[in-house]
């Protein structure tokens, strides 16, 4: 696993999406904030992705343009996306995952942002970051 | 661009002083820029960075690629070479490296918008003409047209007589370029020079010019076959578009399954999309994904998008509640 937040943030962010992690296919999660910094990143296969190398996620996030989800589907793997209040949370996953089992898992973790219980959501991380 | 109203005000009056050939507008964030950009027959920004975030670096390679004959001059608390760097694009790019003053900034624009006129300006000319003497010149050069009829404009961009690209009115390269070849006069401006490199048009002016002329005349036959007919309703003539062979071959497909009536509200060509899509399959190239084949968009409309890379982006508008899964697996089986 590759570090990019600091590392209580990193611990908290582990647990929260625990559950997607968990859904075979699921090969990795990216969080980035709405300028389109990597906050996180997570990938089944450690070395395999080096997404902060790349400079070209700000545009792509500026291109989102606020979409509120999108599932990008490509070959062999999809890519699903959805906004959150302070980001946009990314999901790499095989064609093969159960793709209504990883939207369920990202709704109810949003749903705990929307709901304001602050224990389990997307924003609990955020504020970590920004202590 | 600038969040503070009272810069603005100032920047306003003062560039106002020099002549009524300035007009200004103000845009608190990238996103209302963005907005004015697409409305707004814009020919310089300034933008008022202090320290750029990922957001600005954003926008400033929106503006290069998307239009790329409006300059660009910002206000930095970074050294120019720095924001240079953190810019990838290739832009017209002037950087005022704070603290600065009132009267740097006005003299960076004035000194902008007249390097925009600085191989002369020209009023009532016909297009096609002169610009055959720029390719027989082999000039360097762009030009930001106005149509007199329409106050439409556009810009081309041209190097050692080679026509690279056009843009007019949300259009680039081959469509923007027939579009202001058939202006019948315009006035235009003349920059010696060509920040653009990348070719878009890949025929000779010539043909371009001559394709140009035949849709014109196309247009006009039609027009004019329209008025004999003396229809009944002849302020809201829209002629029948058959539809694209890409578009029918995605209706089949959709066809194939069992769908409930009302769930595809529409199928259509639609190129806005094709940004999107580009990055998207530059993301997995890099993740290994293979081929985009089709993406799923909820953009809190009314109805979501289906949305599938061909030449020209062909989407399919659906209700939100529809069998997304069965849909895209139906796409998918038809590629």
């Amino acid at each position: 696993m590759m570090i990019t937040g600091f590392t209580a943030a990193t611990v908290i962010m582990e647990g929260i999406f625990k559950d997607i992690i968990g859904i075979q296919g699921v090969k990795g999660i990216m969080v980035f904030t709405h300028e389109g910094e990597l906050a996180f990143k997570y990938f089944v296969d450690p070395w395999q992705f080096e997404p902060e190398t790349k400079d070209w996620w700000g545009l792509f996030i500026y291109t989102l343009d606020g979409i509120r989800e999108a599932e990008m589907v490509f070959e062999y793997d999809r890519l699903y996306i959805r906004r959150a209040k302070e980001g946009y949370l990314f999901v790499l996953a095989s064609n093969s995952a159960p793709t209504p089992m990883i939207r369920l898992n990202c709704e109810i973790l949003l749903s705990a942002d929307r709901e304001g219980t602050g224990q389990k959501g997307l924003n609990r991380f955020f504020r970590e970051l920004k202590r | 661009m600038d969040r503070d109203p009272d810069l603005i005000e100032a920047l306003e009056t003062s560039l106002k002083k020099y002549g009524a050939g300035y007009g200004v507008v103000a845009a608190p964030d990238g996103k209302s820029a963005t907005e004015l950009l697409r409305k707004e027959p814009i020919t310089l920004a300034v933008c008022n960075l202090k320290v750029p975030k990922g957001s600005d670096i954003a926008f400033l390679e929106h503006v290069f690629s998307t239009y790329p004959d409006v300059g660009v001059i910002a206000i930095t608390g970074l050294s120019a070479d720095k924001l240079r760097k953190m810019v990838k694009s290739n832009g017209s790019l002037q950087c005022i490296e704070q603290p600065h003053s009132i009267e740097a900034i006005v003299s960076t624009v004035r000194k902008a918008v007249e390097q925009q006129s600085e191989g002369g300006v020209l009023y009532q000319v016909s297009t096609g003409m002169f610009l055959q003497l720029i390719e027989m010149e082999q000039r360097t050069c762009t030009i930001r047209l106005m149509n007199n009829a329409t106050r439409r404009r556009g810009a081309l961009f041209f190097k050692d007589g080679i026509l690279l690209d056009a843009r007019s009115n949300g259009l680039r390269g081959e469509d923007a370029a027939y579009e202001i070849f058939s202006w019948d006069r315009v006035s235009l401006w003349i920059q010696n020079s060509c920040s653009f490199e990348e070719r878009r048009i890949n025929k000779e002016l010539q043909a371009v010019i001559l394709e140009a002329m035949r849709r014109k005349d196309e247009a006009a036959a039609l027009s004019a076959k329209e008025a004999e007919e003396d229809l009944p309703e002849p302020e809201v003539i829209v002629p029948e578009e058959e539809e694209s062979e890409t578009v029918a071959r995605v209706r089949k497909r959709l066809g194939m399954g069992n769908i409930h009536h009302g769930d595809i509200i529409d199928i259509r060509e639609d190129n806005t999309w094709d940004s999107l899509l580009a990055q998207s399959s530059r993301i997995g190239a890099f993740f290994e994904a293979g081929e985009l084949k089709v993406a799923y968009v909820d953009r809190g409309d009314q109805n979501d998008y289906l949305v599938v890379p061909e030449e020209r982006s062909i989407v399919v508008e659906v209700d939100p509640k529809c069998p997304r899964d069965k849909f895209i697996k139906l796409l998918l089986e038809g590629t």
